[in-house]
């Protein structure tokens, strides 16, 4: 019975670094959706995310969740200046695809360096009180800094997809999503709403970044890769352009990591996530809500 | 056409000869720069019949590395056999992993492919922690046999020329090889799949044996990386950063030709080495941000490499040759 | 030689087509008429294989070869060409043509394929284009050069999707000479699939009118010129001519 509960406790705890996983993968789907482009730094603006809460916290004393904001603003900056740079020069082109692939490479490459050579390799955190109080629902322990990750995961995504719903700018996004001539064709300008789309992805990965940031006091140049994997995993496992689906597979993922902590131990719990994995992308490539849930 | 081949010739000549006697006048730091190009360049040649001449975009070339640098290594220090001969049993366990890749890639297209590569990279990486009855695990293999016959050596010249007779062997495969029935089949199948069923291709055969071809080579560059390194373990051979340099170096000299993996490599591996050399101790990740740099310049300005920017200006300087 | 025997194919809810019979004998040229979206091409894909069938067979020369893989279809001596073409960009003209005669049916050596790739592409008049990139040919050369590759495979019965569709009047003429030439002198079985009425009836043998996925008629050119309900099918259609 102890046993039991250690179990569910674990699983529980994994579901919801998994609606986590949801956020961090958000912007990924989005970029991916609009843009049928990778970007392969994806992660590695999450870690621009996770620095840019540490030195706010640290040396002006801000509260990390206004350092979420914050983080937004920059990287949305930084996601524009990115796509200037290496998305839309080659966007359009014959093997544009591959390109962006390439060049979003480049840049995940420069800013992992850029990190190393400005911050070091050595691992940083900062302190929060978030991180170490503790809450129980339904006999359930989690850190505050967890439970409000997870509830800001499931609100963004709520407000993406209104968003995209509601708002003009939103509007456009799914239609260059959906058809991006047609789109051209009933004025929209797409280059526009392209640079909107890759700025309002970074955003969303910078503060997904702040935010893990809170509860995973591991800051360092390459912290970007295990959550830039995560929410590649995430976005196949949902389909492509799916904005619910990321949270469903972000939980699916967090519990199958939790699986496998079980049954093998916590450092190969992964092995179980890329077997699932490779499974998925390989039966079902456009994921498994590709179909079931409306698409951008 | 004659003055042409005869250029061609002498220049092929003048670089070989260059390449022979440079261990000659260079000291043991620019040998085992120009060495490590030569790896490289040979890994990127490798990864080219796949990567380039396939257009499967793999980021998970690592993978073969090391599952060709354990294997080698673990048949000479557990079992006493030679890498000389071990190599071959390398590029076997390599191709025939990358023949799963191969089947992977008849579903997965583009952007899918190379994240199936960069999670099956990953599980290996798993994998070799996770048996650690065989592969030492984390602690990884310490090559602690000696010799010549074990193709372990005690200065860096006879590495240099091991690594320069592999990369000149790299690029004769590949020229043989894009004029094969095979090379010409397998362009094809990237050119367009459907054509390529309609002229009698079996797109499925084409590809698989494709990235086992470019993974058994690989993986033959895995054991001579581990003899030359000495020391294996997961997390230093199967890393994301060497499956991107890989294909970045391809991609910068130009993939799908013979000679894109070494331009490439000659232009990368010595600017970051040095600049590792220079300042390495005192700022990590400098010699890596010129990978990001020059890949990205490249992609955005010169597409098709630096190879084919070569190609381009000599065809331009003779627009007739082209035509007739 | 090749019997298409009550072959439906779906596309979801939608019927390409319904219940579709066809024979074709021994050299034998059949033309393959019918508005947009008759289904023409459908007929052709499920042929060649590209498509499986719903329901119905595809005989050739006695056997039964429905769903077939296309690469193993092009082995049993059809081959086709395509709507739009599709070259292979990147490699040279001559290695497009030779790819197919070391694939096709003959399994040809390097030399015997360069050997047969000339051949074709002289042929077509496109010999001296052999060393361009395929990707630097204009429509008609893209569409020769597509022929000389299926020519190449080694087939009996050759599969024409639109061939001449985009050409002017004269380079129409010069092609649909070529083809009837393929029949007469190389004892070649050909469907051909056209929109242009003038080229299909001046070369057929016969011809097989499709409309809405079935048959609507079939005949000499002349029968079915003068096919009330071919003409009916055909109105609000611009007839090229």
């Amino acid at each position: 019975m102890i046993e039991f509960s250690a179990y569910t406790q674990l699983l529980v705890s994994y579901a919801i670094l998994g609606g986590v996983y949801g956020l961090t993968a958000l912007g990924l789907s989005l970029i991916w959706g609009v843009m049928k482009a990778v970007n392969w730094a994806h992660g590695d603006f999450l870690m621009v995310g996770m620095y840019t809460a540490f030195w706010t916290v640290t040396l002006f004393g801000i509260d990390p969740y206004i350092a979420a904001i914050v983080a937004f603003i920059l990287l949305g900056l930084l996601g524009m200046v990115t796509h200037v740079i290496a998305i839309e020069p080659v966007v359009e082109k014959p093997g544009g695809h591959e390109a962006t692939l390439l060049t979003t490479l480049g840049i995940s490459v420069i800013l992992e360096s850029l990190a190393l050579i400005l911050w070091s390799p050595s691992p940083r955190s900062y302190q929060n009180v978030y991180k170490n109080t503790f809450i129980e629902i339904l006999g359930i322990r989690t850190s505050v800094a967890e439970a409000i990750a997870f509830v800001v995961s499931i609100v963004s995504i709520v407000a993406v997809d209104q968003f995209l719903k509601r708002v003009r700018i939103g509007k456009a996004i799914r239609a260059v999503s959906q058809n991006p001539i047609g789109a051209r064709v009933v004025g929209i300008d797409v280059p526009k709403i392209r640079l909107m789309t890759f700025g309002l992805g970074v955003a969303l990965a910078g503060m997904a970044g702040v935010l893990v940031s809170t509860f995973y006091p591991n800051i360092r140049p390459l912290a970007g890769y295990v959550w830039d994997i995560a929410s590649y995993v995430v976005v196949i496992f949902a389909g492509l352009g799916t904005i619910y689906g990321v949270i469903f597979a972000g939980i699916i993922i967090g519990v199958t990591e939790g699986l496998g902590t079980i049954i093998f131990s916590n450092a190969f719990r992964q092995i179980l996530v890329y077997v699932v994995f490779l499974t998925v992308l390989l039966l079902r490539p456009q994921g498994l809500f590709g179909k079931a849930l409306r698409r951008v | 056409m004659e003055v042409k081949l005869g250029g061609k010739l002498v220049l092929a000549a003048v670089l070989l000869i260059l390449g022979a006697i440079f261990p000659l006048f260079a000291d043991e730091f620019m040998v085992s720069i120009l060495m490590q190009a030569y790896l490289w360049a040979f890994l990127a040649l490798s990864w080219d019949v796949i990567g380039g001449y396939g257009g499967q975009f793999s980021l998970g070339h690592a993978a073969f590395l090391a599952l060709g640098a354990y294997t080698s290594t673990i048949l000479l220090q557990s079992y006493n056999v030679s890498p000389w001969i071990g190599m071959w049993a390398a590029g076997l366990v390599a191709g025939a992993a990358g023949a799963l890749v191969g089947i992977a890639s008849l579903r997965l297209r583009g952007p899918f492919f190379a994240l199936g590569t960069i999670a099956f990279a990953e599980l290996v990486k798993l994998l070799l922690l996770y048996f650690k009855g065989i592969t030492g695990g984390p602690l990884g293999i310490l090559i602690t046999k000696s010799g010549p016959e074990n193709m372990l050596f005690e200065t860096q010249t006879p590495y240099y020329y091991l690594m320069f007779v592999l990369v000149i062997a790299g690029i004769l495969f590949l020229k043989w090889f894009e004029s094969s029935k095979f090379g010409i089949g397998l362009v094809a199948v990237r050119e367009d799949e459907e054509a390529a069923e309609g002229v009698g291709i079996n797109v499925y055969r084409v590809k698989v044996i494709g990235a086992a071809i470019s993974a058994f080579l690989t993986g033959i560059g895995g054991t001579i990386y581990a003899q030359w390194i000495h020391f294996i373990r997961p997390d230093i051979l199967v890393k994301l950063e060497y499956s991107t340099q890989i294909a970045a170096i391809d991609v910068v000299g130009g993939a799908g030709t013979p000679y894109g993996g070494l331009i490439g490599a000659l232009i990368l591996v010595p600017l970051s080495l040095y600049l590792n050399a220079l300042f390495g101790g005192m700022i990590a990740g400098l010699s890596i941000i010129l990978y990001g740099v020059v890949l990205l310049v490249v992609v955005v300005l010169v597409p098709g490499g630096i190879y084919g920017l070569i190609r381009r200006k000599l065809l331009r300087r003779k627009p007739q040759m082209g035509g007739k | 030689m090749l019997e298409v025997r009550d072959v439906v194919k779906r596309f979801g809810g939608l019927v390409a087509l319904n219940r579709v019979s066809l024979t074709v004998k021994q050299n034998e040229l059949l033309g393959l008429i019918g508005p947009n979206g008759s289904g023409k091409t459908t007929l052709f894909n499920v042929i060649t294989g590209y498509y499986r069938p719903e329901e119905g067979k595809v005989i050739y020369k006695g056997d039964d070869i429905t769903g077939l893989r296309p690469h193993l279809i092009v082995k049993k001596g059809i081959a086709r060409t395509f709507q739009i073409p599709k070259p292979f960009g990147r490699l040279t003209v001559l290695e497009n043509v030779m790819s197919a005669a070391m694939y096709g049916r003959k399994a040809a050596s390097r030399s015997e394929a360069r050997e047969i790739a000339m051949e074709w592409l002289d042929y077509v008049r496109l010999g001296e284009k052999a060393d361009v990139e395929a990707k630097a040919l204009n429509i008609v050369e893209r569409k020769l050069m597509e022929l000389a590759r299926a020519l190449s495979t080694g087939p009996d019965l050759l599969l024409l999707d639109e061939l001449v569709a985009g050409l002017n009047p004269s380079e129409m003429m010069d092609v649909v000479k070529l083809v009837r030439r393929l029949v007469d002198e190389r004892g070649l079985t050909i469907i051909m699939v056209e929109h242009v009425m003038k080229a299909v009836m001046s070369i057929s043998d016969r011809v097989f009118v499709l409309h809405r996925g079935s048959k609507l008629a079939e005949g000499s050119p002349h029968e079915v010129a003068r096919d009330p309900k071919v003409i009916e099918a055909y109105l609000g259609e611009p007839i090229q001519v």
